[in-house]
């Protein structure tokens, strides 16, 4: 393999990892901040890439489509949380069976509104670059520059903002905030909306390099898990850590062998991780 | 400022408060005592809203507040610092004191100069994570974080538990200052009856989740015999 194709599949791993690390954090800060752990996150960046398709559907063109999914996909979120997640916020498994709940039944909406079969969205910027003897494809760089954007945003409101410190509080102790005069039900519907923005806009800027199908959450939301596991849940460098690691050997498995390889390579190494650092990996290093 | 009718409150176990009556005076300290498992910190909890009425009234500062939730309640200029102080650990004291300001309008957002200049040994340490300080001190930070929000009353849950008596009489000090100063109200619920006598004007005892006597400070320190009736085991 030529120095050239070790770049290449460099880049495409950053692809897949920052990708991965859009759906993660919006999971890990909804599972911090309320104990939810939000299977229907699969499929709200589902619903950020079919926000894509309805747009070019209806005559608009793509870039528009990326404006909408994270504010549609947010206000989905915010009706979600309305409707099903605060009523269940204090029973853990039921989180999971109602988010799973609503994960079928978004996916079945979907077939219903757009069919069973796969859409293609129009590729935005269709040009290569030239890096050394090979062309790469100037949208995935603009998909990583979106994602770093998108992760140091986030960063900053969660570590810089009045917002990130009160949700921090909440998180650490909910009881505590509330007397200190931080309204936490309000709180939560604002964070579970960001994290849900989070997908959709990883779902629509995906969009363009995949097919577009009804299937489509689950190929992130496993590999956002197991990179939350891999990690360690706390905090959100671990969600960093996981994703690379995750979506590193995803890539480099799948490019040298076979993607079904890869899928195995994957979950053997995250159970080996999990087995080593029960607490992730970063949260390995950090105390308690 | 604090006027508390017929309250009852509870875990869903079972009922801890049968009918709490009390009032607390506006720029006094008032002191609640009674035996452990009385209903002291549920009480507290109870005002604060952590936990739900399931009967009678509060009114404080000239409005009901009996349905409220925490956050309005602080809002209302209410502030709370529980037992075993519950600081924010893993973030700065800074953190902290900017947490404790959070309930207040978005242009107030600073920690006012009064609270660091009361508290020098905080204001040394802005930069430090609270879990490293002392007991001591992360009592000191609990208190000083609730005061940056400027409370009218403060709700002090055993803040001698566990310290160090140079501190406690620091903090004994500190809180008569600022009492003096600033026509704060304090309900305090201690087991340190030095404490009690320093700081308070007022003493209510709790027996079975009721408020069965109340007596001036002057008497409790004339008669021992009163706390032998309440606190003795």
């Amino acid at each position: 393999m030529g120095l050239e194709q070790i770049l290449i599949l460099a880049l495409d791993a950053s692809n897949f990892i920052l990708a991965i690390v859009l759906v993660a954090m919006g999971l890990v800060i909804i599972f911090g901040l309320m104990n939810v752990i939000n299977m229907a996150h699969g499929e709200l960046f589902l619903l950020g890439a079919y926000t894509v398709v309805l747009v070019e559907g209806l005559g608009g063109h793509f870039w528009l489509g990326l404006l909408l999914a994270p504010i549609v996909v947010g206000l989905i979120g915010l009706v979600l949380e309305e409707l099903v997640i605060r009523h269940v916020y204090h029973r853990f498994l039921d989180t999971i069976l109602a988010t799973w709940g609503l994960s079928i039944a978004i996916k079945q909406a979907v077939v219903i509104a757009f069919g069973p079969a796969s859409h293609t969205v129009s590729m935005p910027l269709p040009y290569g670059i030239e890096l050394f003897e090979l062309t790469y494809p100037v949208y995935r760089l603009f998909i990583m520059a979106v994602a770093l954007l998108v992760i140091l945003a986030t960063f900053l409101i969660f570590f810089r903002s009045r917002f990130g410190l009160a949700a921090r509080g909440v998180i650490a102790n909910r009881d505590m905030a509330a007397c200190l005069g931080i309204n936490t039900r309000r709180l939560d519907r604002l964070t579970f909306a960001y994290g849900a923005a989070l997908a959709g806009l990883a779902g629509a800027v995906m969009s363009p390099i995949m097919s577009v199908d009804p299937q489509m959450g689950l190929g992130f939301l496993v590999p956002a898990f197991l990179s939350i596991l891999v990690g360690g849940a706390g905090h959100l460098a671990g969600t960093l850590v996981g994703a690379s690691v995750i979506g590193g050997a995803d890539t480099l498995a799948a490019n040298l062998w076979s993607p079904v390889v890869a899928q195995i390579v994957v979950f053997v190494m995250a159970i080996v991780v999990i087995r080593l650092f029960p607490r992730g990996i970063v949260g390995r290093w950090m105390r308690r | 400022m604090l006027s508390v009718r017929d309250l009852c409150a509870g875990y869903q176990g079972g009922r801890v408060l049968n009918g709490v009556a009390l009032d607390v005076a506006a720029g006094r300290v008032t002191a609640l005592l009674g035996r452990n498992g009385m209903g002291k910190t549920t009480l507290l909890r109870t005002l604060m809203g952590l936990l739900p009425v399931a009967a009678g009234s509060i009114r404080f500062d000239g409005a009901d507040i009996t349905a409220l939730k925490p956050y309005q309640i602080a809002h209302r200029g209410m502030a709370y610092v529980p037992q075993g102080r519950e600081i924010f650990g893993d973030f700065t004291v800074e953190e902290n004191l900017l947490l404790g300001r959070l309930g207040r309008p978005r242009s107030q957002h600073e920690i006012p100069a009064t609270v660091l200049d009361r508290f020098p040994l905080l204001a040394e340490r802005l930069s430090h994570k609270a879990g490293t300080l002392s007991g001591g001190q992360q009592q000191l930070l609990a208190i000083a974080r609730a005061l940056v929000s400027e409370p009218k009353l403060l709700l002090l849950d055993e803040p001698s538990e566990g310290i160090q008596p140079s501190i406690v009489e620091e903090i004994s000090d500190l809180l008569a200052g600022i009492v003096a100063a600033q026509g704060l109200s304090i309900l305090l619920v201690e087991q340190n009856v030095d404490l009690v006598c320093e700081l308070a004007a007022d003493c209510a005892f709790i027996e079975e989740g009721q408020v069965v006597a109340r007596h001036g400070v002057d008497e409790v320190r004339r008669d021992p015999a009163i706390l032998q009736r309440y606190l003795a085991l």
